[in-house]
């Protein structure tokens, strides 16, 4: 080949093999947050204070990170002992010192479901406690031939790879004689394990909770075959498995231990040696037909008819209101016994039933959990101090065996249910949780326990009534202890002395007086004044919001839908709306693309109107925030020295948020994970960040002190990965049993998740980590979650699913919320200006960062101006908002924009300076703008092959026309000499 | 002219890079066409894609007529910037198709269609760039 053609080639090469290094130069830019990740490199390197694990001065150290993971380790143990709940046990548990050989049962035994498939924490594998290592540990002979057959044959391999729809059991056909042969020699108990799997983005096919086929068979192979003295079932996964097969299989005891991430297994050991007592009772309830709630009845993909828009075109209603769970179940059996609102109605009832009877529909009531302990509970009083507006209930727990345990305490109130409520719409479940302490009571001993609540939690809200607010009526109150909420409600109808009350197995059940309590508000009328204001913001007065979020205000007549009343159970029973069809006020309130500038905004480009880029005479830093309240002027100050391009540096997270260099705001990063981060720790072996239970194990503990020490604990692992911002925790509502990332939230209870929310994210808030809780809000499906419009009512909405977003923003002082994928209504959660402005920071006096979640630009849907305007700070997961935002701001030079930028940097540094960052950073903290080493490296590949390709086509320029250059002469000597030489 | 003779005289270098330059100028159109639904929902310029990829048979059709040596190496610049504009805004798919997420929008096998597409167009320049362009090598420049 001649040289010319070899270097043009090359030339080529070289300029294609440049143009790909640029163009991977600039992608790792974009995500430099996660390869910083990866190299466990931390964004801006700042020194984070504020660790229980630093040494004297304060600083993170190798050693402080040793004691960390001890106790990070330890504690995801006992979070399985003290979460895990215990359905059932006829005296099988604890097992004996002699029953040691065990066979485990069950695919999922040898792959347990450790957590959802969302972001989050990440296995360190030499570490990984699997469920045979748990058992050997503890000095059990397992069946390790079977084990091991499940571990080679992973038929769950769906469940591990997130596949929902596949329960992942083996096969009886698979069960060769061989294998079978050797059940004959670990036959003390036979362990069987079953896994249902939920995570994001997709929900679980509606009848998978059912027992599967291959369930069904196991156990029946377990049975028939005789060999084993006890039938042990644990249940693993956040999802409420239908459970109406125990007796049928003569199951003799069942444990629910949900997700329990990658180091808890040891805890479910020890319940079932009894070194561990069980003491977590349900956040949800286990149904015996997950279908019949009526929540489930409206749950999935509903596509409207008629025009709609960019993600516009699905719904779904929440035709129950607020009967959601144990709400539904315990108000329809107070109801039928009672016999009124026609409750006994077929309608609602489980298949082939005749009438509808809660033990036919109820196998584990929300709030149950059985223990090796034996408790008796007394509820001696309950006061109300006006001046606080709390009460405080006094409860005597007696242990009566000789077994000490940890006891849960559970407070419940039932509110009249009043003529007025019947004619108005206004409904009021049978019991609802009021609060709850955890006890440890020694063998034989007595404790006494006080639960303080707030009657506020125990309002109702009247949506029909003028503009709507808070009420307390007239009546009867009764407080009520058990152990959950269905013995709560029987000792209420004992009280009223109801007959023919019922357990939730059927057997008839003696309510005590000594377990309830009543309360005379001694009203003449509804007080619709005591709670008219906020009890955050007195000035602020509640009324309706979300008008807009029932299907009624928008839908023509024929089309309008009645809600679920206690009041007809059989006429009002939720039916599934199957179609919808849209009018032209609905599709134009689809788009969400709607902002215009205002004709009298201010000028950017002239600065009428606008401040930025002020030099102050003594410049403002960063760290001189610390302490400054947010409304003080010294916040407007601080950002007017910001230019555009400044101002929009810290709106993004791409995982890390850049530092800020004219006030000397550092790097930071940003993390994820609902039970522990998506991170690795900066010292020590530099491992992944711990996967903890997941939160209904969190919230399943029932106690306060568990449920922070989890907040503390995250928050410390925080502090040694270097994290000072996390998308987490969730606290949605576990809906339906179907909910797919039931593990990334706390309850089917507002009040359970108000507690627990508000418990971990204080105790996160007082290590200086802004949380973002998450998702704000009607998020309770993941089928079409992004853009599904979703209709409830006004009820429904301030008593269930804004109450956990309410604990966590002011119980728990959270510096950090999201918004949802969703619409609440028809209104894009992240555009829901009411949701944000009126309600976030109007009634609840929220200061801190809202974040969207993570969902880049869409037309007509998510669109910055408008996600701006209406409220949202700082958008996840997306580098390229700020450029959308700054082209905005220019393009239409729109200073209402600028301004509303500068609020949305104002609360996000308030946040920032509110968490350990602030609590890190002093006048002399330096923001380094330098590179980190892989960008230098490749920045140098670059310019490498930039000389490459242009050496290549020097080169071939010179061979080139060198050679043309040489002939041009060769050809002028032939033309004087008139031949070739 | 005499397009017989204009013809006559092109190298394999040129056949390639105008066959190259065809398929560019087709996948342009598709990429106009589909962009909108194929890319993350957060790159709304994927037109960009297509105007680059537009331009080689721009270039193959001046180069007809007015033959340029290095030729092949503007055609090879062309389509590495397409591929590393393509690049820029699919991780995003490829991102969410690997976590079994839908945050971002566009169609990862769409996406994966372009890089390939726009790969083979770059590497189909590159060879033409090892040979002739035009075989008595009367050039312009």
């Amino acid at each position: 080949m001649k040289k010319s053609k070899l270097w043009h080639g090359l030339s080529g090469v070289m300029t294609f093999v440049f143009t790909l290094f640029i163009a991977v130069t600039l992608l790792a830019n974009n995500f430099a947050g996660y390869i910083n990740d990866f190299f466990g490199l931390t964004s801006g390197g700042l020194a984070l204070k504020g660790s229980a694990y630093a040494d004297k001065d304060g600083n993170l150290t190798d050693e402080g990170y040793w004691k960390l993971i001890k106790d990070s380790y330890d504690f995801c143990v006992q979070q399985v002992e003290e979460g895990s709940v215990l359905l059932k046990n006829d005296g099988a548990l604890p097992l004996k010192e002699s029953e040691r050989k065990v066979t485990l049962f069950g695919n999922n035994s040898a792959h347990t479901i450790w957590r959802s498939g969302a972001g989050g924490p990440t296995p360190n594998e030499n570490y990984v406690i699997h469920m045979d290592k748990a058992f050997t540990d503890k000095g059990f002979d397992i069946n390790t031939t079977l084990y091991e057959f499940y571990a080679k044959h992973n038929y769950g391999a769906g469940v591990n790879l997130g596949n929902t729809s596949n329960v992942g059991e083996t096969p009886i056909s698979e069960y060769t004689q061989p294998l079978k042969d050797t059940f004959a020699n670990y036959n003390d108990a036979a362990i069987v394990t079953f896994a249902r799997f939920g995570t994001e983005n997709i929900d679980p096919p509606k009848g998978i909770l059912k027992l599967h086929e291959n369930e069904r068979a196991l156990l029946q192979m377990i049975k028939d075959s005789g060999k084993f003295d006890k039938i042990i079932v644990l249940l693993n996964g956040p999802l409420a498995m239908e459970l109406d097969w125990l007796e049928e299989f003569n199951v003799n005891a069942c444990l629910w231990f949900g997700n329990p991430g990658y180091y808890g297994l040891p805890g479910v050991v020890n319940i079932l040696t009894g070194d561990a007592n069980p003491s977590g009772h349900n956040t949800f309830t286990f149904a015996a037909n997950s279908m019949g709630s009526p929540a489930v009845q409206n749950f999935g993909d509903y596509t409207y008819q008629g025009q709609t828009t960019n993600l516009g075109n699905k719904y779904v209603v929440y035709k129950e209101g607020i009967y959601v769970g144990y709400k539904y179940y315990e108000t329809r059996y107070e109801d039928a016994i009672l016999n009124q609102g026609k409750a006994k109605s077929v309608t609602g009832a489980i298949d082939g039933a005749s009438e509808w009877k809660y033990e036919d529909e109820v196998c584990f009531p929300f709030g149950f959990g059985l223990s090796y302990s034996e408790y008796s509970q007394k509820l001696d009083g309950i006061t109300y101090n006006a001046k606080t507006d709390k009460f405080t209930a006094n409860v005597t727990v007696k242990n009566t065996n000789n077994k000490a345990g940890k006891a849960s305490v559970q407070l419940y109130v039932q509110t009249p249910y009043t003529d007025y409520d019947k004619e108005n719409g206004v409904e009021k479940a049978s019991i609802q949780l009021m609060g709850y302490e955890k006890v440890d009571v020694p063998a034989n001993g007595t404790e006494k326990v006080k639960i303080e609540v707030d009657r506020y939690l125990m309002a109702t809200y009247d949506s029909k009534n003028g503009n709507g607010g808070y009420i307390l009526e007239p009546g009867t109150y009764y407080f009520a202890i058990g152990n959950g909420a269905h013995e709560a409600v029987n000792h209420v109808l004992g009280a009223k002395n109801a007959t023919g009350l019922v357990d939730h197995t059927g057997k008839a059940f003696t309510a005590s007086a000594d377990c309830v309590k009543t309360y005379d508000p001694k009203l003449t009328e509804i007080d619709r004044t005591t709670y008219k204001n906020s009890p955050y913001e007195n000035e602020v007065t509640v009324e309706n919001q979300f008008a807009d979020a029932d299907l009624n205000y928008w839908v023509d007549d024929d089309q309008k839908i009645t809600y679920l009343t206690r009041n007809d159970w059989e006429g009002t029973f939720p039916t599934e709306v199957k179609t919808l069809r849209t009018n032209d006020r609905m599709v134009e309130a689809l788009d969400m693309a709607k902002y215009k500038k205002a004709a009298d905004a201010p000028s950017y480009k002239a600065g009428k109107g606008t401040v930025y880029e002020v030099e102050l005479e003594e410049p403002l830093y960063f760290s001189d925030m610390k302490g400054v309240p947010y409304d003080d002027p010294k916040w407007d100050a601080l950002v007017s020295q910001l230019s555009l391009k400044e101002l929009i540096i810290s709106v993004q997270d791409a995982r890390s948020i850049p530092g800020v260099a004219i006030i000397k705001k550092p790097a930071q990063t940003v993390s994820e994970g609902p039970e522990g981060l998506l991170q690795k720790f900066n010292f020590g072996d530099k491992r992944a960040a711990t996967g903890f239970a997941t939160l209904p194990t969190v919230a399943a503990s029932w106690d306060h002190k568990l449920q922070a020490k989890f907040g503390d604990m995250y928050a410390e692992e925080a502090l040694f990965c270097g994290a000072t911002m996390v998308n987490a925790p969730g606290c949605n509502t576990i809906r339906t049993p179907y909910t797919s990332r039931a593990s990334e939230y706390f309850s089917e209870d507002a009040t359970l998740s108000y507690y627990s929310v508000s418990d971990v994210i204080l105790a996160m808030r007082t290590k200086g980590l802004i949380c973002n809780v998450k998702h704000c809000f009607l998020n309770e499906q993941e089928t079409n979650r992004q853009g599904v419009s979703t209709f409830c009512n006004e009820q429904a909405i301030r008593e269930i699913y804004l109450k956990p977003f309410e604990g966590a923003l002011t119980r728990g002082k959270s510096l950090g919320i999201m918004t949802a994928y969703n619409r609440i209504g028809l209104q894009y959660a992240a555009t829901h200006k009411t949701l944000m402005m009126t309600v976030l920071r109007g009634e609840w006096g929220y200061e801190g960062t809202i974040i969207d979640d993570a969902l880049t630009y869409r037309a007509n849907y998510s669109v910055g101006p408008d996600m701006l305007m209406a409220g949202t700070n700082m958008w996840c997961l997306d580098g390229n908002r700020g450029k959308e935002l700054k082209d905005a701001i220019e393009n239409t030079d729109d200073g209402a924009m600028l301004k509303e930028l500068q609020e949305a940097n104002k609360h996000i540094f308030f946040s920032m300076i509110n968490s350990s960052m602030g609590g890190s950073v002093d006048a002399n903290t330096v923001v380094s703008t330098s590179m980190n080493w892989w960008q230098g490296v490749l920045v140098a590949i670059d310019v490498v092959l930039g000389v490459a390709a242009v050496g290549a086509i020097v080169l071939f320029v010179l061979t080139t026309y060198k050679k043309k250059a040489v002939n041009a002469a060769d050809n002028s000597v032939k033309e004087e000499n008139g031949n070739e030489l | 002219m005499n397009f017989k003779e204009l013809f006559k005289s092109k190298g394999l270098g040129y056949w390639i890079c105008t066959g190259a330059a065809v398929a560019s100028l087709i996948m342009a159109i598709i990429v106009f066409a589909t962009n909108g639904s194929a890319l993350p929902g957060v790159h709304t310029d994927g037109y960009v894609i297509g105007i680059v990829l537009l331009l080689p048979i721009i270039v193959q059709a001046v180069v007809t007529f007015f033959p340029v040596r290095f030729s092949g190496i503007i055609n090879v610049a062309l389509y590495g910037i397409a591929f590393a504009t393509v690049l820029l805004r699919i991780p995003e798919a490829v991102a969410d198709y690997f976590n079994n997420v839908h945050y971002q929008g566009g169609n990862f096998g769409m996406c994966v269609f372009y890089a390939v597409a726009v790969l083979l167009l770059a590497a189909a320049g590159i060879v033409g760039c090892f040979f002739d362009q035009d075989k008595e090598e009367k050039y312009l420049i």
